[in-house]
Parts: C-alpha cells; structure tokens; sequence
C-alpha cells in the first residue's frame, strides 16, 4: 500500500507538470487525492501506526526479545487480574451510566432549543453558550468543581450534610462524568434535532395523537440514530476521560479503581502515582 | 417540562462555576462562603505563575489550530468533493482518536515516536490528530454544499482562475463552518488534558497540566482563581462558537 502511494505520487507530480498550463487555469488534473495526502500521512504516522503497535505489543508481535510471537497471554493476564476486573467494571458503569443518564436530559432539552430556534425566541444563545462551555473545560476541572461543591468542605455540604464527601463517592463521580458527558450529547444531538421536520409532529398532533404518543412513536424514533451514535462516541470518550478521576483521586481512597488512573504509563510520570 | 429541564440543566452547569468563583474570593473557605471576608488577593497571586504556562497553551493551541486548516482543510474538500469508498474509510481513520481513549492514544504515541517528545513536537502533533474530526465535522459538509459547488462552477466557466475561485467564493462560503471549526479546535486544544498530561515535556507544561499540579499542591482558594482564570480565556473563545452555529444556514429561522 505504502509503495502504490508513492508510486502515484510521482506519476501525479510528471503529469501534473506537463499539463502545467491546464491546472493553472483551474482545472486541476493532478488527482483530487494529492490534497488529502498531507492529512493523511499525519494520521497515518500518529494515530494509526502507534496504535496498530500497540495492538501488535499486546498480542506478543513485538520486538523479538521481548515478545516470542503471537499470544493472548497478555490479555489473559490482564483479565485475570480482580484490580483490573473491577477498574474495568467501574469505568464501564461510569461512562455507560452518565452518557445514559445524560441521553435523557439531552433529548427535551435539545427539542426544546430545536423549537425555540424555529419560534425565533431570544435567549437561546445565552442557553447555547453555557451548555456548550463544559465542552472546552479539562476533566480536572470538573473534578475540582465536584470538590468545591460537594467535597469535605464543599458549598452543597452547607444545605445538606449528606453532600460533603459525595465527590468521593461513586454516585459523585457518575454526578461529575455527567457534566462531562453533556456537551458531548448535547452538541451532535442538537444537530439532529434541529432537521426533525416540525410538520410530522404536527399532522400527528391534528390526527389525535397524544403528546406522549407522538414523543414515542413520531420524535423518538427519527432521533435514535443520532442518539445512538452520540452515545457510542461519548461513552469511548468518558471511559477515557482520565482528569476528572484524576483530580478526585487526590486525597481520596475509595474511587481510585476506575480504568484511565490504572494503567500505567510508563513513559509519563504523574505527579502522583495511582494507588491499587 | 422542556422548558424546565433546559432550565435545570443550565443550573447544573453554572452553578459549579459560580461556587469556585465563590472559592476563589473567599479569604479562607473552610470557613463556609466568602469565610474571613472578600478578598481578590488568590487571583493576584494565581496569575504570575499561571501566565507563562498560559501563554504557552495559547501558542501550542494556535498553533494546532493552523496545521488543522492547512492540512485539515484539503483533506475534509477531497472527502467533500470526491466521495467514493476510499473517502469513507478516510472518515472512519480520523475519527480512530474519538473512539480510542486518548490516554492510550498518548502512551501508544510516546512509546512510539520518544524522540519527538522533549521539541513538543510530538505535543503538538497529538492535538493536531485529536482535533482533526472536529475540523471535518465542520467543513466537510460546507463543502459538500450543492449551492456553492454551482457557484464555483459558473465562476470557472467565466474565467476565473482556481485560487480567485477559493478566495472569492469558496472561502467565502464556507466562513462560518471556518470559524466554527477553528474555535472548537482552539478550545479543545487548551482545554486538552489526556494528551497533554503523557506527551508534554515535563519541563515546560501547558496549562491544564499546570492546574492539575496546583489542585494537588496548593490551597483551594488559589486553585479556584487558576481555574477561574482559565474559564475566563475559554469563554470567549466559546461564545464565538456559539455565534458562528447561529450564524449558519439552516439553523436560524
């Protein structure tokens, strides 16, 4: 595959030159996919090779030295493990859990910013903007938040006892990986929701269905493609999302064992490592 | 009921923010809210160390952002205008970094290419890789628009020269996914943490990592004014975002 490339690409650069007249007058003969080759050998070189090694160091297909050919015995051992097990598990709540719980936040609010749109209402944008914001704040901060407001001498602590100490907890980490997850399911969403075809709700409406019956059986379904979607890539985004656990890890015993703070870097040195 | 879960929502999402700000005035908040007084002393000591580390966030994250649109750009016209098998699996391959955690992403990249790493070259790179869906979630359907392929083209037919074409029209067009698409790139570069905290050269961090070193050493208070002024250099950035959506056809009445 690598040679074919570079075989193109020198067929495209001779004849790129001899048609040189023709292309500068705009109609460019030198093939379409010389413009993508730039991005393409980015990605090639630092996004799939370093994780094609990866995957063939895991399966035993490293340097020799080390690795003496193909094995599952990585793997084996890895799941073999009751730490990672449980890290594997833990994370797996986590991001399921709050990408889910946010779905079901996301979608009346993105039908509700999709009809104010269309009604032309003020105070959209300041409605956008704010949910929107969470999306460009790094996990840790989010963790911080999570310390301020219900860590040991958190803001919410000051309403209710039962608040301080929750950041701690696993339900104030699923709290926290919320308010990561929302920009993320709110953003794409809104996209789909903003092409529904308002008419289809309305002759379903003037036909007697109930509301309830038309969010199931009208709305529900022309989002779920969407919602699906968005949910598959939240999820892979969370279980990843390494600073939020990160930042309440500090300090704090019980919710340590989620996966991202329990694999080892072992290039990288984190201030602090993580404890089994 | 719409109405009042969007209003709940925006709670959920400001109130945090305006308790760290909270924080961050209070001379001493163990002592409850705004405990010992007022006082606007931890954001004047939090900004002298946070400034370098911010400018150089800012520098890493322009930087990103120019090799997006120099090489994300072409990219995302040849998939808009060439849509074959090919231009799929080109889709799948630069959205490989959403559906991998970054953080294995970045261990992979380390082990991978060591010697870039103390240039921040490898820093940089990372981003670049990390924000590139986001580029072509953009442009690609900017550019894919069947109003301003017409246009180009009656413009050819009139003469006009390939570069007068994309800077007249082209461009032109495709502004607002333009602005969008650099925004979110800045935003998502400065605020990048997963990369930044296994790629970045120790010796000169950016300002996630700086945070992330502030949280676990220094008193609540001062780590509230650091956070408080990151939240204050990505909010523009954000509401620029939100001003470009707006902006693009389709979406406003």
């Amino acid at each position: 595959m690598p040679s074919r490339t570079a075989a193109g690409g020198r067929a495209a650069v001779v004849t790129g030159a001899g048609v040189g007249p023709a292309t500068r007058r705009g109609a460019p003969h030198a093939p379409a996919w010389l413009a993508a080759l730039p991005a393409l050998v980015v990605i090639g070189l630092f996004s799939a090779y370093p994780v094609l090694v990866m995957v063939a160091n895991s399966l035993g297909l490293g340097q020799p030295p080390a690795d003496g050919g193909p094995t599952l015995e990585h793997y084996a051992r890895a799941l073999g493990s009751v730490t990672v097990r449980e890290a594997l598990l833990n994370s797996l709540y986590i991001a399921v859990g709050s990408v889910l719980i946010t779905l079901c936040v996301a979608v009346p609010v993105v039908l509700r910013q999709a009809d104010d749109d269309r009604a032309g209402r003020r105070g959209g944008a300041a409605t956008d903007a704010l949910l929107t914001l969470p999306i460009a704040l790094p996990g840790i901060i989010i963790g911080f938040f999570a310390i301020v407001l219900t860590g040991r001498t958190g803001l919410l602590g000051l309403a209710w006892d039962g608040f301080s100490g929750l950041a701690y907890t696993f339900s104030g980490l699923l709290i926290a990986y919320l308010y990561f997850s929302l920009p993320r399911v709110l953003g794409p969403l809104r996209g789909a929701a903003a092409t529904l075809d308002p008419s289809l709700t309305e002759s379903a409406r003037t036909l007697g269905a109930s509301r309830p019956r038309v969010f199931l059986t009208v709305t529900l379904p022309l989002l779920l493609p969407a919602a699906i979607e968005t949910s598959g890539t939240a999820i892979a985004v969370a279980l990843g999302g390494y600073g939020t656990v990160a930042t309440l890890s500090e300090g704090c015993g019980s919710c340590r064992s989620t996966l991202p703070t329990n694999s080892p870097p072992g290039t990288g040195s984190p201030p602090r490592p993580p404890s089994r | 009921m719409t109405r009042l879960i969007t209003r709940l929502t925006c709670a959920f999402v400001v109130i945090p923010l305006l308790a760290t700000l909270v924080a961050a005035t209070s001379v001493d908040f163990s002592q409850g809210p705004w405990g010992g007084g007022l006082t606007l002393d931890w954001f004047a000591h939090a900004w002298p160390p946070l400034a370098p580390v911010i400018g150089r966030s800012l520098a890493v994250a322009a930087l990103v952002v120019v090799l997006n649109l120099a090489v994300g750009g072409p990219l995302a016209w040849w998939v808009a205008r060439h849509p074959s098998v090919l231009t799929r699996l080109t889709g799948y391959l630069v959205n490989v970094p959403l559906a991998v955690p970054g953080i294995a992403l970045s261990v992979a990249l380390v082990g991978t290419y060591p010697m870039l790493r103390p240039s921040g070259l490898l820093l940089v790179l990372g981003h670049l890789v990390f924000t590139l869906p986001f580029t072509l979630a953009a442009l690609v359907p900017a550019l894919a628009d069947d109003e301003l392929r017409t246009n180009e083209s009656v413009a050819r037919s009139l003469g006009a020269g390939a570069v007068r074409v994309l800077r007249t029209i082209t461009v032109p067009a495709c502004l607002v996914a333009v602005t969008q698409a650099v925004t979110m790139v800045f935003a998502l570069s400065f605020g990048e943490f997963n990369v930044s905290f296994f790629v970045n050269p120790p010796a000169t961090p950016t300002a996630p990592f700086a945070l992330f070193d502030s949280y676990s050493t220094q008193r609540l208070e001062l780590a509230s004014a650091q956070s408080m002024i990151f939240v204050a250099f990505v909010a523009p950035v954000l509401t620029a975002i939100v001003l470009a959506r707006r902006r693009a056809p389709g979406r406003t009445p």
